[in-house]
């Protein structure tokens, strides 16, 4: 049962017909892995702690930088050359005691994958490569884990969720990674920071929704969100009977480690 | 080539509005495919959009996603055209 | 009608808005349909606010009565 304080913290959820008690203790059962602790793993991490999702994995191996502060909320000034997973935990659990936070401090290969998500009843992709991305989708399709897709880029974000055997994975929608170069990092092209607030947002409001078992996920739906125009376009994204990896007859059984490239044109090539 | 009088828009996303100076290029030259679309926005926008669409062998890069009004275009760049449709270009997002 | 005895009662007494609702809900969630809360808040606005947030939830209010230093809300799980 819960304690006085949990009542009064969580009392504006609570007072959800959609929450409860019963989902705020399916909230504080709830074993959530977020991949990355930066642009979009940060406000994730900071609404999932604050909604009490009781066990919270961080994975993350970089450490804060200077350029990070311009969007990634978890971290501040005082963290500079802090692992971000730690600086994230202290973050998370300053936020909500009741929260356990458990800092990861790995970068994902084939190798380590599976037994980091083993423990995790839902993934949330906040990974700013490829190469990520596409191992992640492949482990959560072969372990049938929910997955939180989202990618950002200047103002626009492009979110959906993924749940194995329900509608498409990322590979439906995007079969190989594109060629290095094509498609710019916020690195190179920039992002305005709170686009990942508000992308970020969108996927915490997708994995409480997931582990509340309410509403509408974005299963079979891609949200587009263009920040300057102001305007979200939903379109239908469908299973591929062909996917590589969650097809009818899959080709991928095992996981495989995309060569990182660095992705960085020469600065003639650079677009203006 | 024969005018049909087929008049279409294509609608980018991400990168590839980026790259042809903004949202909605309005075609004007009778495509009847998808491809044909993407063929003239290509000749008309230049080679660093050309190059986000098709590869060296002139085939439409399969990540890219292409809609046909609302829909998921499910013949992709074979899939008919008419006067009148907006095409939907999206292409991967890796930022986070 | 007879006014069924209450199978639990509650005092919320000294506990603000909305915790007295919310405290109130946990127990309903608890309970099973057909059972009978009855819930003792203060005069003013918990004795208005909870009653209200109770039928808003889809549970009946049996009764409203003064008493004791605060107000006695019966309510039927729904």
């Amino acid at each position: 049962m819960f304690t006085e304080e949990q009542i009064e913290r969580y009392s504006r959820q609570i007072l959800l017909p959609e929450v409860g008690g019963e989902g705020q203790r399916k909230l504080l059962a709830a074993r959530v892995l977020l991949i990355g602790a930066g642009g979009l793993g940060s406000p994730v991490g900071l609404y999932l702690a604050a909604a009490g999702v009781g066990t919270i994995g961080v994975v993350d191996s970089d450490r804060v930088e200077l350029s990070n502060l311009q969007r990634q909320v978890l971290h501040a000034t005082q963290d500079l050359g802090s692992e971000k997973c730690l600086s994230a935990k202290a973050t998370m659990e300053g936020i909500n005691p009741d929260v356990h936070v458990v800092p990861l401090s790995i970068r994902l290969s084939s190798e380590n994958v599976l037994a980091t998500l083993a423990d995790y009843d839902i993934v949330v992709d906040g990974s700013d490569n490829f190469p990520t991305r596409y191992l992640v989708n492949d482990a959560c399709v072969l372990t049938g884990k929910p997955l939180s897709h989202a990618g950002i880029l200047r103002f626009d974000g492009q979110i959906t969720t993924i749940v194995p055997g329900r509608g498409p994975c990322y590979r439906c929608l995007y079969p190989q990674p594109p060629p290095p170069g094509m498609v710019p990092s916020c690195q190179e092209a920039g992002v305005l920071g709170v686009t990942a607030g508000v992308v970020g947002c969108l996927q915490a409001t997708e994995v409480i929704k997931l582990i509340l078992g309410i509403g509408d996920p974005l299963v079979g739906r891609l949200l587009l969100y263009d920040g300057l125009e102001m305007t979200v376009r939903t379109i239908r994204i469908r299973r591929d009977p062909a996917c590589a990896i969650c097809g009818d007859s899959p080709t991928i059984t095992e996981l495989a480690d995309y060569e990182e490239f660095c992705g960085l044109r020469a600065p003639e090539e650079i677009a203006s | 080539m024969m005018d049909n009088g087929n008049r279409m828009t294509v609608r980018l996303y991400g990168p590839l509005r980026h790259a042809a100076g903004g949202r909605d290029v309005q075609l004007e030259a009778g495509a009847t495919t998808v491809k044909d679309a993407l063929a003239q926005l290509a000749a008309c926008k230049g080679p660093r959009v050309a190059e986000m669409i098709f590869d060296q062998r002139g085939a439409v890069w399969p990540s890219l996603i292409l809609l046909v009004n609302d829909e998921p275009a499910d013949l992709r760049e074979a899939s008919a055209v008419a006067s009148g449709d907006v095409i939907s270009v999206l292409m991967p997002l890796a930022g986070g | 009608m007879t006014i069924p005895e209450p199978d639990k009662i509650i005092d919320l007494r000294g506990t603000p808005c909305p915790l007295n609702w919310v405290k109130t809900k946990l127990r309903l969630e608890e309970m099973q349909p057909g059972q009978v809360l009855e819930v003792v808040v203060d005069d003013g606005s918990p004795a208005r606010n909870v009653p209200r947030s109770v039928e808003a939830e889809g549970h009946r209010v049996l009764a409203l009565t003064d008493g004791s230093g605060g107000v006695h809300i019966l309510i039927e799980r729904r």
